[in-house]
């Protein structure tokens, strides 16, 4: 299963906060019920935090947790 | 028959009992039905026309009273039968989808279908069974029941659990049991009751604040059910077994089915019988609609006690067509308001349009939920203790933080006021204090997406101490994160000086544990 951010943050204006700097986009971990996923995400290369939109929290993502959950 | 099953490929000797006549179980209402006349063959066969003529005067027997009665059961197209087989199918799925889960989760659990079905088919006891098994076979989805039974941990927490005797008393013949929810929409009726009771009754009232464990049993967490009531039953122990005085429906039911040896009684009998405040205010003819609360159902004598208050209080009681024992859910039973809360809210429409008059309910939650949806509904206590205007039936309902907050309120108050004691918080949250505002948009998408204040400024307060969040220049906005038990709750805020202006919020359960 595969996850990606959407476009519209790759143009996002959010720097991290502890480094100042701009995010990038990078193969990110994700765990859920026992499954372990690749994301494609925004991430501070620097400071390693990740941003999850709103987008993907509640289109991809809750998709994948809701089938998740009725395995 | 034979030609029936050959048409169909069936096998001509396979499970051939009962045919011809024979004495069935079901049970179906002739009166609408039009009994056509016999179509009998002009010549010695049927025509092609003669025959389907003579085959469409078959009704179809069929009883499909439930389905007509329940939103649910219409909604998932499924007859007691179907829903049976549907059960069973999902249960003994090993690979693959459990594709009836969300349907489980959808049964308000309320019994109509069983009080209605001449056989007593009762699909509430059948989903409980269901979700029990589901819980056990580590087959239920977390997010279905997940906040619920948070919220049911905080309410058996300090932060409002109470089990007192009346003040200047150490013992009790009666315990007042308000239930939470009652609490949380009305806190000033649950002290204005608790001091009617310590009038009217002797011997003294104790006050137990906490949850019966409905959220538990309703989810099919059987074992924290259990453990619920065995905690319950040493705390009546400890106030020396007194008589249980409710003013929640789903407190009463569950007390009822599960706390056999101590008596019961519902706050509307005590009204009833011991008489009202003498400062009440009255209806003046004003026709108010029951709507029976599903968990009381079969409890004839609180509908007698609900309707001999409104009428002593000078308003015209209306029955909805589907009152008492046939009553319908208000859209929270079952906990469906939590695990399908687009189908919650059909429920309560559906419930509204059975009265263009007012309601009235006795449940906190019912009246909540009628309200939520623009039905005007009172809650007996306001016409009890209301200030008798009409704007009561419309006001406000608290959100879930505010739910949480008033209950906590309660008890400090109860106990400051009453026994003159300070509430002791062993489990205080942190970040508590902090300054947010959100605008009521917001708070409706928090509503639905059940994010409490509190998860607020936990994200916030942790992001403010340790900066791991995201900044954009252009706007001053910031994005901060933090994982709560098995959630990560998302804000998008400003600071202005010391308040945290929330602009957005959001959650997901996948935990993302980095790159």
């Amino acid at each position: 299963m595969t996850m990606k951010q959407d476009d519209n943050v790759k143009k996002s204006k959010w720097l991290c906060s502890k480094c100042g700097g701009p995010l990038e986009e990078g193969p990110v971990k994700a765990e859920y019920l026992g499954g372990n996923f690749e994301i494609e995400l925004l991430e501070c290369p620097v400071c390693k935090n990740v941003l999850i939109t709103e987008e993907l929290a509640a289109g991809q993502m809750l998709e994948v947790e809701k089938s998740l959950e009725d395995k | 028959m034979s030609i029936d099953r050959f048409a169909q490929k069936k096998s001509l000797t396979a499970l051939r009992g009962k045919e011809g006549a024979y004495k069935s179980i079901l049970k179906i209402d002739t009166e609408n039905e039009k009994v056509l006349p016999r179509i009998k063959p002009k010549n010695a066969t049927f025509t092609k026309e003669e025959a389907i003529n003579e085959a469409l005067r078959c009704v179809q027997c069929e009883c499909h009273k439930c389905v007509n009665a329940c939103i649910h059961l219409q909604k998932e197209k499924l007859d007691p039968k179907a829903y049976i087989r549907t059960i069973n199918q999902n249960e003994r799925i090993i690979l693959g989808d459990h594709y009836a889960n969300k349907t489980i989760n959808s049964c308000l659990e309320c019994g109509l279908c069983g009080e209605i079905c001449p056989e007593s088919i009762n699909m509430a006891e059948i989903i409980k069974e269901t979700r029990t098994s589901m819980v056990s076979k580590d087959k239920m989805p977390i997010s279905a029941h997940d906040f619920a039974l948070k919220d049911m941990e905080f309410t058996n927490s300090s932060y409002f659990e109470l089990i007192k005797h009346q003040p200047g008393r150490n013992s009790s013949n009666y315990v007042f049991y308000p239930g939470c929810q009652l609490s949380a929409s009305y806190p000033e009726y649950v002290s204005k009751a608790y001091n009617y009771l310590t009038e009217k009754l002797e011997g003294g009232v104790g006050l137990y604040l906490g949850c019966c464990g409905a959220p538990a049993n309703w989810a099919g967490r059987q074992e924290q059910f259990n453990s619920s009531i065995e905690k319950i039953y040493s705390n009546l122990e400890s106030l020396g077994n007194p008589v249980i005085i409710t003013a929640c429906s789903t407190c009463f039911n569950n007390f009822r089915e599960n706390i056999k040896d101590i008596e019961i009684k519902s706050l509307w009998e005590i009204f009833d019988e011991k008489g009202l405040p003498s400062d009440v205010k009255l209806g003046n003819g004003k026709i108010l609609s029951v709507h029976d609360a599903c968990t009381t159902r079969k409890e004839k004598s609180i509908h007698e006690s609900i309707r001999n208050i409104a009428k002593s209080l000078g308003y015209k009681v209306e029955e909805p067509e589907f009152t008492r024992e046939t009553t319908k859910c208000c859209g929270f039973g079952g906990l469906v308001y939590f695990a399908n809360k687009e189908f919650s809210k059909e429920v309560t429409e559906n419930r509204i349009k059975d009265s263009e008059n007012d309601y009235l309910a006795y449940c906190a939650m019912c009246r909540d939920l009628f309200v939520l949806k623009g039905k005007k509904a009172y809650h007996i206590l306001d016409l009890i203790y209301g200030n008798g205007s009409a704007e009561i039936s419309d006001m406000k309902v608290p959100t879930l933080s505010e739910r949480r907050a008033n209950r906590f309120k309660l008890k400090k108050e109860l106990l400051k006021n009453l026994w003159g004691e300070e509430m002791d918080i062993k489990e205080k949250n942190e970040y508590e204090n902090l300054k947010i505002v959100i605008d009521d948009e917001l708070k409706g998408k928090m509503e639905d997406e059940l994010i409490l204040d509190i998860d607020i400024k936990k994200v916030i307060g942790y992001a403010e101490k340790t900066n791991n969040s995201f900044f954009n220049p252009e706007n001053k906005h910031i994005l901060a994160w933090r994982r709560l038990v098995n959630l990560t709750f998302w804000v998008e805020y400003e600071k202005v000086n010391d308040t945290f202006n929330i602009i957005n919020t959001y959650s997901h359960r996948m935990d993302v544990t980095g790159v």
